[in-house]
């Protein structure tokens, strides 16, 4: 089944259709959300809204890009959505941990299941740095490093040009090796 | 010495996702999914609506809405029940003095 073939039936409301969409889609879809919120059940939460809203939408779905274009934005979309909600309910949260201090204040360090036994331990500090670059820069980081995509594709899913990921990934990179020299010599827990 | 180490580090961890495998998600993830669908379907214009309603921005406004409105309305009526009383008070006291308004007497007692 071709890839119009397969806008074709989803637009026509062909469950097996979609559930096929589900099957071929849903790790692609689930990495990109765990990288981007580094929590399993919110990254689980994403992936399901997704594929809703793919199920819902499809209709608006002009055809222009590749269907998995459409959804590692839908993707992006709802996990930075997803992360400035709990960004905003933690703001929230601040009076009630003035009074509480026994609350860890440090995020719990993050196990991606993908991630090689030797590495662990060294992904855990990137996944922690990371979340201190820019967005923009962060994106185009995991996109490439996680989901293994060229600057073209990377490009096409940030609706930019190639030139301005190549110049993203570059500036993540020395943002990172500032975040990790402060944090080796013990500026940043 | 210690640079050069932590050089070394850095690009260690840098480079800690290389070889990296997707995560998937737990198993029946289409089975979740078709329930999540099938109780968005179950809302309705009207769950819409109150949903809509409820939220506390939206309910806060409406009752600041409504609390201007009738203060408006209270406001008006005063107005005009006080204007309605000046000018009525002196017909009032007319009709209920005059002596010359015919009464259901003189109609029922006319002359032939």
């Amino acid at each position: 089944m071709d890839h119009e073939d397969i806008i074709l039936k989803l637009k026509n409301g062909d469950e097996t259709v979609f559930s096929r969409v589900v099957e071929l889609w849903q790790d692609m879809v689930y990495n990109t959300a765990l990288g981007i919120l580094q929590n399993e059940e919110d990254a689980e939460d994403v992936t399901q809204e997704v594929f809703v809203e793919v199920f819902e939408s499809i209709a608006d779905f002009r055809g222009d890009a590749k269907l998995s274009t459409w959804l590692y934005k839908i993707t992006i979309r709802k996990s930075l959505d997803q992360e400035r909600k709990k960004q905003r309910q933690k703001r929230g949260g601040l009076l009630s941990r003035i009074f509480d201090r026994n609350e860890a204040d440090d995020p719990v360090s993050f196990d991606h299941p993908g991630i090689t036994l030797d590495n662990k331990e060294n992904a855990a500090i990137l996944f922690k740095a990371i979340k201190r670059l820019p967005e923009k820069q962060r994106l185009a980081f995991m996109l490439h490093k996680l989901e293994s995509l060229s600057t073209e594709e990377i490009a096409a899913v940030m609706e930019t040009s190639v030139t301005a990921v190549d110049s993203l990934q570059a500036r993540a990179k020395a943002n990172l090796r500032n975040i990790l020299q402060d944090y080796y010599e013990g500026h940043f827990k | 010495m210690d640079h050069a180490n932590n050089n070394k580090k850095i690009e260690a961890v840098i480079n800690s996702f290389n070889g990296a495998e997707r995560a998937t998600p737990a198993p029946y993830l289409l089975t979740r999914i078709n329930a999540r669908l099938a109780k968005e379907k179950k809302y309705n214009f009207w769950s819409r609506i109150s949903a809509v309603i409820s939220k506390p921005l939206v309910a806060g406004s409406g009752i600041a809405v409504f609390i201007a409105v009738n203060f408006w309305i209270v406001a008006t009526l005063t107005n005009t029940t006080s204007k309605t009383v000046t000018t009525q008070l002196p017909t009032g006291a007319k009709y209920e003095f005059a002596i010359n308004v015919s009464s259901i007497y003189d109609i029922e007692n006319q002359e032939p």
